[in-house]
């Protein structure tokens, strides 16, 4: 999923100067953006394979991320607007170039397959909406997404996605309809151990994971929340998005869960093609279902598209002190925008050379998976560091909670790759 | 912990983001050089930026890496690395601002060479945003 | 006679004290604007070396030694402030103290 990050509203810009209204309006935003923005290529691949071979079981796998991303992205959050730096400028200063570029390679190799995933997910739905080779979208998605990073802000790049991501509550619309048992849904929330094909049933879980807690997703929402100006008086606000926006987001990916575990796991349908997977919602919603699936494939994927590209651009430029900005002319910030645009050229290679979106997809989240233990447990050390911090260093709760990510990180860094051999078949 | 007075160089400014007088961001603070001289205390002379100074805080088969490099490009070791006096730093915060134009530095290079060659080229890259 | 180092080369270095025993690595130089007539200089005031104890073996690298140092005393971590004029750097690469061991007791952190 794309992160949420709400855009700073110059006070004298709003019609009533009510302090109450304007967080209520930035809180609302950021909730849209998590809601818009949450799903993409990979949390729809994962929780359609997920609902269609263990029907509801891999729920807890889904809420597990979904939580772990909300108190990740609430600390980088608040991390950026008390410090006044991203995640990345932290992460270079207090663990020096060594550290910084191990978290560099780990994180720039997933983001980028991630990011070719991501443009073949949008090349499948123009391909499903026209009938013409994904190969042939690769390009041109490539291109207009470059053009919107070279010619748009950030407010544009982030909430103008958003906004169109919304049509993804249809998801949620599909799913009511289509009439789940409401009941194993709510205990599936519990984890289970698997009655067949354990080897399978892990390997979605992490994969689960992956799509849920990609490292891209908390460095954008440090990056925007500097780019947005953030301060202290925007913590409550950090909060609310982090949390709202990613549980409602969240939802939209378990409607996909609780509909493929209806429609396809009773016909017993494996799922080794994206296009199988636009048939979810022609059950619940008739055609306008398909026509609403490739919608959101489209609309999200490009979202995340740029999202990643940026993120990239972020973690390289950050890490090295180079100027950047989305909001800049890219001629300001020339290293930036070149990394920006490389990076979104050479990730639409593998789609234009017929590379399925499926098996990438399922690797990249994997291996967004093992890659967490270097940007997750940084955490630990910079959040109860006083002089970064002031007074919001972490509570015992965040404490707690970013140790047991910690933790989480480190078994699925020793598993994805066991699990990637065994059970990405 | 006693709070401290005075600047701390490894948490305080090596690998703080530098700024020039212009408010641009200029890279990172890669080295920090100290004279040493009997009987005084350690001075800190200069930051050093960029270049084979950055590799060497990687290791040495960075320095070996971009020495390769460097001669397939005909640089000398010294390319790239700029040596700014430490009697430029104008504050030390969240970014150490130096009161230097970046434009000249040679760290500053690849930016140059970008906009000049690159981004300069191509429509939309000098007209404001906002 | 005048030369030069980086901070990179001290920082990590391990510090032992006049009767040769080991007291902890360079983690810090605290540095003070010095004012003269020429100019105002920054010259490094004290030198912060952290002992830690028991998980010596485990913290050679900055990632582990800044997880450990939040943790402080729990884990035996201790920080001695050493002023300038206690270091001696004719050897930059074995700094050693000019007082024992027993002298830095009164510089601990807590």
């Amino acid at each position: 999923m794309s992160s949420a990050s709400p855009r700073a509203i110059p006070a004298d810009l709003l019609p009533c100067s009510d302090h109450a209204m304007k967080k209520w309006v930035e809180i609302a935003l950021g909730i849209i953006t998590g809601i818009g923005g949450f799903l993409e290529v990979g949390s729809i691949a994962t929780s359609a394979q997920a609902g269609s071979e263990f029907r509801y079981q891999l729920t807890w796998a889904l809420a597990l991320g979904v939580i772990s991303l909300a108190f990740l992205m609430e600390m980088t959050g608040r991390l950026a607007a008390v410090s006044k730096r991203t995640y990345v400028d932290l992460l270079r200063e207090h663990f020096g170039m060594r550290f910084f570029l191990v978290a560099l390679i780990a994180v720039f190799v997933v983001s980028f397959m991630v990011l070719t995933a991501e443009i073949d997910g949008v090349s499948t739905a123009l391909q499903m909406a026209t009938g013409i080779a994904f190969q042939w979208w690769a390009i041109p998605v490539a291109v207009v997404g470059w053009l919107l990073l070279w010619r748009g802000t950030f407010g544009i790049v982030e909430q103008g996605t958003a906004m169109l991501g919304l049509v993804a509550i249809s998801f949620a619309v599909g799913a009511v309809k289509a009439h789940p048992d409401w009941g194993a849904l709510g205990g599936a929330f519990v984890p289970s151990r698997p009655t067949e094909n354990p080897a399978r049933y892990w390997y979605l879980a992490v994969s689960i994971l992956g799509a849920s807690i990609s490292p891209y997703l908390y460095l954008f929402y440090s990056a925007g929340a500097v780019e947005d100006g953030w301060d202290r008086e925007y913590l409550s606000v950090n909060r609310v998005t982090a949390g709202l926006g990613n549980l409602f987001g969240g939802t939209l990916a378990l409607a996909v869960i609780g509909t493929a575990a209806l429609v396809f796991a009773p016909a017993h349908v494996h799922i080794d093609k994206f296009e199988q997977i636009g048939s979810l919602f022609v059950s619940p919603l008739g055609r306008a279902g398909f026509w609403l699936f490739v919608a959101t494939l489209c609309v999200t994927c490009f979202g995340a598209t740029l999202e990643i590209a940026l993120s990239i651009a972020y973690l390289i430029a950050q890490g090295f002190g180079w100027e950047w900005s989305e909001d800049l002319r890219p001629g300001r910030d020339s290293r930036f925008s070149v990394t920006y645009t490389i990076s979104i050229v050479v990730a639409a290679i593998p789609a234009a050379l017929g590379i399925s979106a499926l098996s990438l997809t399922n690797m990249s989240m994997v291996l967004s998976a093992a890659s967490l233990p270097f940007t997750v447990i940084p955490l630990i050390a910079l959040m109860n560091d006083g002089k970064v911090m002031g007074r919001h260093c972490n509570g015992w709760i965040s404490n707690i909670a970013l140790i047991c990510i910690s933790v989480l990180s480190i078994v699925l860094f020793f598993v994805s790759l066991p699990l990637q051999i065994k059970g990405g078949g | 912990m006693e709070p401290v007075d005075g600047v701390q160089l490894v948490h305080d400014v090596l690998d703080g983001c530098l700024t020039d007088r212009n408010g641009r961001k200029i890279g990172r603070v890669d080295a920090l050089v100290l004279t040493l001289t009997d009987g005084e205390p350690l001075r800190v002379s200069a930051i050093l930026i960029g270049g084979q100074v950055r590799a060497e805080r990687v290791g040495k088969w960075m320095v070996r890496l971009r020495g390769a490099i460097s001669s397939v490009l005909h640089h000398d070791r010294e390319f790239g690395v700029s040596r700014v006096p430490f009697s430029a730093v104008r504050g030390i915060a969240e970014t150490i601002d130096l009161d230097v134009d970046g434009a000249t530095l040679p760290s500053g290079h690849l930016e140059r060479w970008l906009g000049d060659h690159v981004t300069g080229h191509i429509p939309g890259s000098q007209g404001e945003k906002k | 006679m005048s030369r030069e180092l980086l901070v990179s080369h001290l920082v990590g270095r391990v510090v032992r004290d006049a009767d040769g025993r080991k007291v902890g690595r360079i983690e810090e130089l605290l540095a003070r604007i010095e004012l003269h007539e020429h100019g105002n200089d920054y010259v490094v005031a004290e030198f912060h070396v952290g002992a830690y104890g028991l998980l010596e073996a485990l913290t050679g690298g900055v990632f582990a030694q800044k997880l450990v140092q939040r943790f402080g005393g729990l884990v035996g971590y201790r920080r001695f402030r050493i002023p300038w004029e206690w270091m001696d750097l004719s050897d930059p690469v074995h700094p050693r103290l000019n007082h024992a061991r027993a002298d830095l007791e009164s510089r601990a952190d807590e």
